[in-house]
């Protein structure tokens, strides 16, 4: 038990993250921990859904386990594994094991990247039963009052691959996010990137632009944390113009007329 | 080089056209004054120039002697490059004026400082789209304008002495125009929005030319106003330089004159920011208008370098065009959605036996499109009253409807309703609307590269998808059984390559623990020996993530039995790679002229390996001409598109690419060169297998060495096919 509650405590939130609320996605989640159901959080990269998570995990004051899901990401990576030490074998707990048994939220960050084959182990937690059979060990726990899973996914990535299947969908209360609107997200710039305001609007105004070249092969415009990134480079003395460039622009692309059409974004707007 | 000698060279570049000696005499003496080396240029683009066209060629030399006169001109070939282009795009007419007017240009030798549209057009373009978030488009005209859709700006501009200042006027007349969208300068007046006393102004003052302009001018200071305070980093660079334009433009105007454009532009220019109404009011106007009228003062229209001009016509013909597209787009889908959940109806009270909604009739269909539910954005339909979801795309556009026109006309969705209720009483099931669809999908256009100008002849060719019909016939079954001691070695060859998920031991990281391993490292440890750490167990997921396209050649070489042994290739490969469980799709190509590529599926790639897919490798049969490239680069999208980490493209065909036309030679090697080249950019690997007598020096130059092997008997080819397939993926 020792070696268990030890490294979830590391895992707790104590000081509250900052997070604006977008719609009613703080009551709903409540509402779904409340009932133990598990949560879906989709929406495109950087704009906040692992903030909101962090959020939820220090407002019901449990310990919040991340897992960045990769193609790699073997069944044992999540459920836990024997491993060797001296003459013996011990058990180790994996993550989602670990939230299992002492109810923490275990949130699988951006599942379609593992397999699908690994994701369908949380079936059974994510439905009535919240049950979890570990096979190795020939047991069956029996997830605590106070588990709770939760997933998310960017449904940006126009891939027929990266999708869920219905079986592992169909289990889920779903939250939209999207990037926030005009208001809020000047105000979240302007908070997270310790700004002011009127720089941060001009920061967003920026982003929207370049949120508008979707349609002209641009993939995705650039997130709430992008803009973050480019208002502390500012803040730390780099020039505004070449923070905006090393902090948004050329992450979002390397093709030099698009880029070419962000620099006189910048240039226009600054 | 003088007369006798040029004539000599030319002739010998239009072979074995002769034309007549003393037209060909005239072009040639503006030619002769040349030095030798301009000669030589000028001379050696002559027969990229001649098979395009026989009078633009004359017409290049006498112009081309021109423009080499100047000692600046030294970028011939771009200069030829874009010749044509201007040909390719409005005829001989178009090239004629490039050429006259780049003459201009070079005598007035302001060619570094030009900043031209075609050459700012991959930035603005995006730029402008992702400032509006609408997916507008450029194109060039004398003066800036809009019709909403389009935002046109001049080919050119030369107003600075620098080319950066001038490719900034550019960003600058595209705000603008942006502008006037923003303001909502058309829409007001168009759909009637304006206040009365605009309205009543404009038609009533007795100089309507006048109060246009000011109504121009109050619109153009408002968006100047709007720009200052949405995009302060362009104004900050743009008011010195305007200020210095309106300032040379006007001459003594803007300080004498208090009264003209010129002075009420010039004030604008240097007015301080300040954030106004963005609306024009009748008593703006009014104001303006008698300030002006005293002066009789009439050079607004100079004033459109700058201001760009208002046609209200073209955007009124322009989103009359809009509108009547939107409107049958929207009652063609609506119409579908109607029909989709009509059939649904149907088939679900057939199966409760509530009688068929024909029996009920269907002029019970009723169909109401509403505001959805509260906290639900977005339009919904009901249709008898039940709630259908409508299709993203159907509801995106519908909300552009909605955004433009304010509502959506009720007659849309009658229409819709009407057509939705012949369709269900006829039980043509929408196949009307079907087929209108595939037949807008019916031509692809490919560019083609021209390695004479280095450049590519924009959407030059069309491709047309087809199907081939299936033949039944006992080629497959007599190929299996002649081939049948080789299938059975082929499978088992094949089989091989076949990976799965499979647990590999003694690792030192891993799933599970390997007991083997460690029962070996304790007893190891017991006796004294260091243990190995290699005790887990791992599974290795090793997919044969293939997608493979074989590109086939249907040409009239290929008869008789080059075209028996390829059909027979296929056989044998369809069945082997059914064995190991590649993705592989079979296209065969063939055509006549760049307007007729035609390309035959026979598999697709997703499809199973059928009978069908046999029948139709039966009836592939010679057809015409081989242009090589333009299939090349449309499966090469299709195999793009796949998410498979290996892409192979393989051609197999039995010589040249060449075409009826002047698709022959070099050209045609290195366009299909280019096309393979493109294919290895987007992670598409090229390979060729050429049937032919010896290897030609034109394969390793077209597909790269090592990215192709040639057979040089066909009985082989069968045999060797199956075979370097597998070479090629294990």
């Amino acid at each position: 038990m020792g070696i268990d509650q030890q490294p979830l405590d590391k895992h707790r939130i104590l000081d509250e993250p900052f997070y604006i609320e977008q719609g009613n996605e703080v009551q709903l989640a409540l509402a779904a921990y409340r009932n133990r159901l598990p949560l879906l959080l989709k929406g495109p990269t950087g704009c906040g859904k692992t903030r909101f998570m962090q959020y939820l995990a220090w407002r019901v004051k449990r310990p919040l386990i991340t897992v960045s899901c990769h193609d790699d990401l073997s069944t044992s990576d999540l459920v836990g594994r024997y491993l060797i030490k001296g003459n013996e074998t011990v058990w180790v707990d994996g993550p989602l094991t670990m939230a299992v048994k002492s109810g923490g939220i275990c949130y699988l960050d951006e599942i379609v990247e593992a397999r699908k084959d690994t994701t369908v182990v949380i079936h059974p937690l994510a439905d009535d039963r919240r049950e979890l059979p570990v096979e190795k060990l020939g047991k069956l726990f029996l997830a605590d009052p106070s588990f709770m899973l939760a997933v998310s996914y960017n449904p940006g990535y126009q891939s027929v691959l990266k999708d869920l299947k219905p079986s592992t969908r169909q289990r889920f209360v779903s939250l939209t996010f999207a990037y926030p609107s005009t208001e809020l997200e000047q105000q979240i710039v302007a908070k997270e990137g310790s700004v002011d305001t009127t720089l941060a609007g001009q920061l967003v105004k920026l982003a929207q632009m370049t949120r508008g070249l979707k349609e002209s092969g641009l993939p995705e415009g650039a997130s709430t944390r992008l803009l973050i990134q480019a208002a502390h480079l500012h803040r730390d003395g780099v020039d505004l113009v070449e923070a905006c460039r090393a902090g948004i622009t050329h992450s979002l692309t390397d093709d030099p007329d698009m880029l070419g059409a962000m620099d006189e974004m910048i240039a226009s707007i600054f | 080089m003088d007369i006798a000698e040029l004539k000599k060279r030319f002739y010998q570049e239009v072979h074995p056209v002769h034309p007549n000696e003393w037209e060909v005499e005239e072009v040639l003496t503006h030619v002769a004054s040349l030095s030798s080396s301009r000669q030589q240029a000028l001379m050696s683009y002559v027969h990229v120039v001649w098979p395009i066209s026989h009078s633009l060629c004359f017409s290049y030399l006498e112009q081309g002697a021109y423009f080499l006169r100047n000692p600046d001109s030294v970028d011939l070939a771009e200069w030829v490059r874009r010749l044509l282009g201007y040909y390719e795009k409005d005829g001989l007419r178009g090239a004629r004026e490039f050429m006259s007017e780049s003459l201009a240009d070079t005598l007035a030798a302001g060619q570094t400082t030009v900043a031209r549209l075609e050459d700012v057009r991959g930035r603005l373009l995006p730029f402008l789209r992702g400032l509006s978030g609408q997916p507008l488009d450029l194109a060039g005209s004398p003066v800036a304008w809009t019709d909403t859709a389009t935002v046109y700006l001049p080919e050119e501009i030369r107003f600075f002495d620098n080319r950066v200042d001038n490719e900034r006027f550019y960003v600058f007349l595209a705000c603008c125009q942006w502008g006037y969208l923003t303001v909502g300068t058309f829409n007001r007046i168009l759909d009637g929005q304006e206040p009365a006393d605009i309205f009543r102004f404009l038609q009533s003052s007795d100089n309507q030319e006048l109060a246009g302009a000011v109504y121009h001018f109050l619109e153009f200071s408002h968006v100047w106003k709007m720009l200052a305070y949405e995009l302060p980093g362009l104004m900050r660079q743009m008011r010195p330089l305007l200020q210095r334009l309106v300032a040379e433009k006007s001459g003594d105007k803007a300080v004498g004159d208090q009264s003209s454009f010129a002075r009420l532009l010039f004030e604008l220019v240097h007015s301080p920011d300040i954030r106004s109404s963005p609306i024009t009011t009748g008593r703006e106007l009014e104001l303006m208008y008698e300030r002006l009228r005293v002066c009789h003062e009439r050079e607004w229209g100079d004033w459109q370098f700058l201001t760009g001009k208002l046609d209200f016509t073209g955007v009124q013909a322009w989103l009359k065009q809009r509108r009547s597209e939107e409107r049958k787009a929207a009652v063609k889908q609506l119409a579908q959605v109607i029909i989709q959940s009509a059939k649904l109806a149907n088939n679900a009270a057939e199966q409760e036996n509530f009688g068929s909604l024909e029996e009920g009739g269907s002029s019970r269909l009723v169909v109401h499109l509403a505001d959805g539910e509260e906290g639900k954005p977005g339009l919904e339909l009901r249709i008898n009253n039940v709630t259908v979801d409508l299709p993203p795309e159907l509801s995106e556009l519908l909300a552009r409807i909605e955004h433009d026109l304010g509502h959506i006309p009720e007659g849309y969705v009658q229409a819709a309703a009407g057509i939705a209720g012949r369709a269900i009483a006829s039980g043509v099931g929408g196949g009307e609307v079907e087929e209108v669809v595939r037949q807008e999908n019916a031509g692809m256009y490919y560019d083609e590269w021209d390695y004479r100008r280095r450049g590519y002849r924009k959407n030059w060719c069309t491709l047309i998808e087809k199907e081939l019909h299936p033949v039944r016939s006992r080629f497959v079954e007599s190929t299996l059984y002649s081939y049948r001691g080789m299938l059975v070695r082929l499978r088992r060859q094949f089989e091989s390559l076949r990976t799965q998920h499979r647990f590999v031991r003694r690792r030192r990281y891993g799933d599970d623990i390997d007991l083997d391993a460690l029962v070996d490292a304790v007893a190891d440890r017991a006796a004294g020996i260091a243990p190995s750490d290699r005790l887990f167990v791992r599974l290795l997921r090793n997919n044969r993530d293939i997608a493979v396209m074989f590109l086939v050649d249907m040409s009239n070489s290929t008869e008789g039995w080059v075209g028996k042994a390829i059909k027979e290739s296929l056989v044998l490969l369809g069945d082997v790679l059914e064995v190991v469980g590649d993705r592989f799709g079979i296209y065969g190509f063939s055509g006549m002229r760049r307007s007729r590529c035609e390309l035959y599926r026979i598999k697709s790639l997703d499809e199973p390996y059928s009978e069908l897919v046999q029948q139709r490798i039966c009836a592939i049969i010679p057809k015409e001409y081989t242009r090589m490239a333009t299939p090349v680069r449309h499966l090469t999208g299709l195999l793009a598109q796949t998410d498979a980490r290996i892409r192979l493209l393989i051609v197999i065909s039995d010589g040249k690419p060449e075409d009826y036309d002047d698709y022959k030679g070099e050209y045609a090697i290195e366009d299909t060169r280019q096309a393979l080249i493109e294919a290895r950019g987007k992670g598409v690997i090229p390979f060729c297998i050429t049937v032919d007598r010896e290897p030609h020096i034109y394969l390793p130059h077209m597909f790269g060495r090592e990215h192709y092997i040639f057979v040089d008997s066909v009985e082989k080819l069968p045999r060797r096919m199956p075979e370097i397939y597998r070479l090629l993926t294990s």
